[in-house]
């Protein structure tokens, strides 16, 4: 499985091709509000992956799906925490049935209006 | 299959074909004043928020659960339109043909006869996308609608208490039909040549304000209680097209179908089910026109208006009934000044 730190190094820098200066470790870092060697330990695995705030933030500059970078780091964002929270074991049910099914499956896998009787 | 999908309904047939995909949005509108006046297009102001009848099985009434469906907020006299986006097909040069019946308080809008199920050519009880983009209000005459206004249900006003007398329904009943693989296939063979992209017609994705989440309040319905229903009722004159169906009445699949019954909640009741605010009030048209913003027309020289319906034309207006009751409503005259002309896939947006 892809490193948190391995993965957002890899994107800063195919971005830094694009523009050196806007996604220098030390501006991307200025971006997120934390500091450059803290960054930098976790680019390099000697710090776990930031708070979800931190990440959602990363993600935004690093122009990747939250959801996305949430999941390599480990976590799973407030909203669907929530949500989860809500019917715990019907949730928890549904997503170990669906963890092996392809993905356009799983895109059919939504909720209907319900039509009724008039 | 309908679902929902950022305050969009989205109609697809997997089943009949991949292309058979259409959205419907209810779109916030300024109500245009009723006089001598046949008025150009208004803009639409954004989708109304729509929600699952079901998310508040406990503060809708016993009736709106069992028809199922949508629930949707207008004010009292604000005015609507529907928007109909295809999905276009790169491959085939077309949206996937669907027919469309619009009924409000289960009487059809373009004949305003009593819904019945099924298409019926004579007098054409449908309409057609891609080929309709919208629909404003009721067919009265060739060339001319009546704008769809929301009213309280059981004042007179509605099209249906004007019509049968009843107040029943209200609310607007939308019944799709696709057309047949075997025809789509037929009349739109795939384009011999290398596609690079797929395009959307107008509106189809626009990003709305999602649907608040299932509310905390609770509105305990007393048995037989009353939420505030509303169904809606002819406003002012408005230049729109009604289309005739260029297909063959063959071309259609009627044994398939999806239906869904959007139920319209005054904003009080909006907030009492929900929880949640409804949008702030539209501009008026005077607001709108003092503004200098534009006014549309729409155009297709290649597709033949219905004629309207005499039913339709004989019903009293809101501004009319509301002046009989010795309530009238706001109804000051506008400029529109010049209009932007539309043709096929172009949106009918305002920003206010």
């Amino acid at each position: 499985m892809t490193h948190f730190g391995d993965y957002i190094r890899n994107k800063r820098e195919q971005l830094q091709n694009r523009d050196a200066a806007a996604y220098s470790l030390r501006r991307v870092a200025a971006q997120i509000e934390i500091e450059p060697s803290y960054l930098s330990k976790i680019e390099r695995g000697l710090q776990p992956p930031p708070g979800e705030g931190t990440i959602i933030a990363l993600a935004r500059v690093l122009e990747e799906d939250p959801d996305v970078l949430l999941a390599l780091g480990g976590k799973i964002s407030e909203d669907l925490k929530r949500i989860i929270k809500q019917r715990p074991s019907l949730f928890a049910q549904l997503i170990r049935e669906l963890k092996d099914m392809p993905d356009h499956a799983v895109l059919h896998l939504v909720r209907e209006v319900r039509d009724g009787n008039w | 299959m309908i679902t929902l999908n950022q305050n969009q309904l989205v109609v697809s047939f997997p089943e009949v074909h991949e292309d058979a995909v259409l959205s419907l949005n209810f779109q916030r509108t300024l109500r245009i004043p009723d006089n001598d006046k046949v008025y150009p297009l208004p803009p639409g102001l954004g989708n109304f928020p729509l929600v699952h009848v079901d998310d508040y099985r406990d503060e809708v009434p016993k009736g709106w659960l069992e028809h199922g469906g949508i629930i949707m907020p207008m004010y009292q006299s604000e005015a609507m339109w529907i928007l109909f986006s295809a999905s276009f097909s790169a491959l085939r040069s077309s949206a996937y043909p669907m027919a469309i019946k619009i009924s409000t308080g289960k009487i059809d809008a373009v004949t305003g006869a009593p819904h019945t199920n099924g298409l019926h050519p004579h007098p054409q009880d449908y309409l057609v996308v891609p080929g309709q983009p919208w629909l404003d209000g009721y067919c009265v005459k060739k060339g001319m609608i009546r704008q769809f206004v929301a009213m309280p249900l059981g004042e007179g006003y509605t099209a249906e208490e004007q019509i049968t007398h009843k107040a029943e329904h209200g609310g607007v009943q939308i019944v799709v039909y696709p057309m047949k693989a075997e025809a789509y296939e037929r009349l739109f063979p795939k384009v011999e040549r290398e596609i690079w992209g797929s395009r959307s017609t107008g509106g189809w994705g626009a990003p709305g304000s999602m649907p608040p989440p299932p509310g905390s309040a609770k509105m305990m319905m007393a048995a037989g209680g009353q939420a505030q229903s509303m169904g809606l009722a002819p406003g002012g004159r408005m230049k729109q097209e009604i289309y005739k169906d260029r297909f063959d009445i063959n071309d259609w699949d009627t044994s398939k179908c999806s239906r869904c019954f959007v139920h319209i909640a005054n904003s009080l009741t909006w907030r009492e089910i929900t929880g949640a605010n409804p949008p702030h009030r539209p501009p008026t048209a005077v607001q709108y026109a003092d503004y200098g913003l534009p006014w549309f027309d729409y155009y297709d020289e290649n597709l033949k208006a219905l004629s309207g319906s005499s039913k339709l034309a004989n019903l009293k207006s809101v501004q009319a009934l509301s002046q009989l009751k010795g309530e009238p409503i706001d109804n000051k005259p506008v400029n529109t000044g010049s209009t932007v002309k539309l043709g096929p896939g172009q949106v009918r947006e305002g920003d206010f």
